[in-house]
């Protein structure tokens, strides 16, 4: 399974790339939601793990435009506490499921397994 | 907007339990042993608190800044020299770092000041039930003109000296807070717009 990070900061992906590889899973990686949606459109990876607080283009945008390109397109939110509206918008503009930062590991890999069982 | 003598109080008064809730986050986000605890809390003038910092042999720091709009408007900095804020990424690394910090290293101390800054806004948060929206974190490294925002030197500023031990180590860093008034807002360091 193929699994794109979406994630302005460089050390975040760093550690969410180690766990998923170490779980099996092959790993993309995009520093913001215009590189995302372009990565997307190239590679199409099984799942979207999208940071909402991004630089040049949000989290939430970056949804939109992959889930207009790609209505069945598995995305999964990592909000930061205290974005619960933007966890909604994301939910209702088709996210499949959320992760609050900071996250254990598990909660991570378990996500991931509900979403692509 | 809360008036800015209310949010240093409150603020002096939430250290311990900010403190508590990021050495939490931090162990959460690295898997290691975070603990954190406040060796002082002061409220001073910025004027002071610059002074301070100008204290020594050409001093560095490297400067974690962010923001909090809502009820809390504020500017938030967590303060590190340079070897303390080395061997912290380092240890968060796993593996010892030389200074300049690389891309990597930057990230990770900016994640060091995002989630102290979020630990301590949701004990806000959670006290008054309100929401806020934190900016996103920015580093800063260099002398101290290079890395602090030009406020009033009349601006009133809660320090806390905090102590972050970590795999053996003591290493101590500073949280700032610095209330905005309602016409200032973020700048490009970080620091208030007027």
């Amino acid at each position: 399974m193929r699994v794109l990070i979406v994630d302005d900061a460089a050390f975040m992906r760093l550690r969410l790339k180690k766990l998923l590889t170490q779980d099996g899973y092959e790993v993309e990686e995009a520093g913001n939601g215009q590189e995302a949606v372009e990565k997307y459109g190239a590679l199409h990876p099984d799942c979207v793990l999208m940071d909402i607080t991004m630089p040049e283009m949000s989290g939430i945008d970056a949804l939109k435009a992959i889930k207009a390109e790609d209505p069945g397109a598995n995305v999964i939110m990592v909000s930061a506490l205290g974005q619960q509206a933007m966890v909604i918008q994301a939910i209702q503009h088709g996210a499949r499921d959320f992760i609050v930062k900071p996250y254990e590991p598990e909660r991570v890999l378990a996500s991931l397994n509900k979403v692509l069982s | 907007m809360a008036q800015v003598d209310e949010v240093l109080t409150i603020w002096g008064k939430i250290c311990g339990p900010g403190l508590d809730e990021a050495g939490r986050a931090l162990s959460q986000m690295t898997g290691l042993d975070f603990m954190m605890e406040d060796r002082a809390v002061n409220e001073e003038n910025w004027g002071d608190v610059l002074e301070r910092f100008n204290a020594g042999n050409d001093p560095q720091y490297c400067v974690v800044h962010l923001g909090a709009k809502g009820l809390l408007t504020a500017q938030i900095m967590l303060i590190f020299s340079p070897d303390h804020c080395r061997r912290l990424v380092s240890a968060m690394m796993g593996e010892e770092m030389e200074l300049p910090l690389d891309d990597v290293g930057l990230s990770a101390f900016a994640e060091v000041g995002n989630v102290v800054g979020t630990a301590f806004l949701n004990v806000f948060a959670n006290l008054f039930q309100t929401p806020f929206e934190p900016t996103i974190p920015h580093v800063l490294h260099g002398r101290r003109e290079e890395v602090f925002p030009s406020f009033s030197r009349n601006e009133r500023v809660l320090i806390t000296e905090a102590i972050f031990r970590v795999t053996g180590q003591a290493l101590s860093g500073e949280i700032l807070i610095v209330p905005l008034r309602s016409d200032q807002d973020f700048g490009q360091r970080g620091g208030p717009r007027q």
